[in-house]
């Protein structure tokens, strides 16, 4: 599942470059590289996952677990914080909605668990991709902050698993993929367009 | 690209964002208004449909014609200008790049 999501992380990320090219909208440089890194960090953690399978039972694996839940939830945070930069940085996003940035800076220092500071930013890029469906009220807008609910639920279920109840995880994992394939039908549905 | 044509000098006068990207524009609504001309269009529709003064008019067509996105045609004593393919494909996939900043918000 997140290998899907992570390709189709960077088909996003590489239209987002082809905009950047022929714009020259930092904004889309900003979607770029947020994509590209989501991407890598979910690839990243599907090698990791694999090799870890791999040599089960033969070495440790718990370093590579210790070094996964640090690194790759880091690696993330980076992505999702390029996406709420995107958005401040739009200038045509209402001023008034961007409250909510400082209000989620407040929770970044606060809160030292990663996954939570990924739900914060998270939350933060949901708002302002509603905001843009609700004024634009197209279909591409609505697309864009449904995959983003989406991941902001998938985070919600990643938070409360436990290893009492793993399906959570998986749950979790499963939302994100609907999410990133919200996205991948935006963009075929932008390829489309005449 | 369309960007890279705007030299490094005339970018570094255009400190304001906004100035910057009403050049773009107006090379999209230049190409835009031969395009709603079944891509052939006189100078002076293309002038009033990008709302452009003479002389910066004929410095963007000129442009234009550098970039390969329109060509210029003579016939019987008047001037027109044609979208090429390039030109074609070009506002197409301008098209879709601003569909897609659109749904995330992203205004160009």
């Amino acid at each position: 599942m997140e290998l899907v999501s992570a390709i189709i992380s960077f088909l996003i990320g590489y239209f987002a470059l082809k905009g950047y090219k022929a714009s020259s909208e930092r904004g889309l440089l900003f979607l770029h590289f947020g994509f590209v890194i989501l991407g890598v960090s979910m690839l990243l953690r599907v090698i990791t996952t694999i090799y870890v399978i791999s040599i089960y039972g033969e070495s440790p694996v718990r370093p590579f677990i210790e070094f996964a839940r640090i690194v790759y939830p880091s690696i993330e945070l980076v992505a999702y914080a390029l996406f709420a930069f995107t958005y401040t940085y739009q200038a045509k996003i209402s001023n008034e909605l961007k409250t909510v940035a400082p209000a989620a800076i407040f929770l970044l220092l606060y809160n030292p668990l990663l996954e939570l500071l990924a739900i914060v930013l998270l939350a933060y890029v949901l708002v302002q991709s509603i905001i843009n469906s609700v004024a634009k009220r197209n279909s591409g807008a609505m697309l864009v902050s449904l995959g983003f609910s989406c991941m902001f639920v998938g985070h919600l279920f990643f938070l409360f698993s436990t290893d009492d109840v793993p399906f959570l995880y998986i749950v979790g994992h499963f939302i994100n993929l609907i999410g990133f394939l919200c996205l991948l039908i935006m963009l075929m549905q932008v390829s489309k367009a005449e | 690209m369309l960007a890279d044509h705007v030299d490094a000098g005339e970018q570094s006068r255009m400190t304001s964002k906004k100035a910057y990207r009403s050049k773009i524009h107006i090379y999209l609504d230049m190409l835009r208004t031969i395009r709603s001309e079944s891509g052939k269009s006189g100078p002076t529709k293309i002038l009033y449909g990008a709302n452009l003064s003479h002389d910066r008019l004929t410095k963007y067509l000129n442009q234009l014609i550098e970039l390969g996105l329109i060509t210029e045609s003579k016939e019987e004593d008047k001037t027109y200008y044609l979208l090429t393919d390039k030109g074609i494909d070009f506002l197409r996939e301008f098209g879709r790049i601003e569909r897609f900043a659109e749904a995330f918000g992203i205004g160009i």
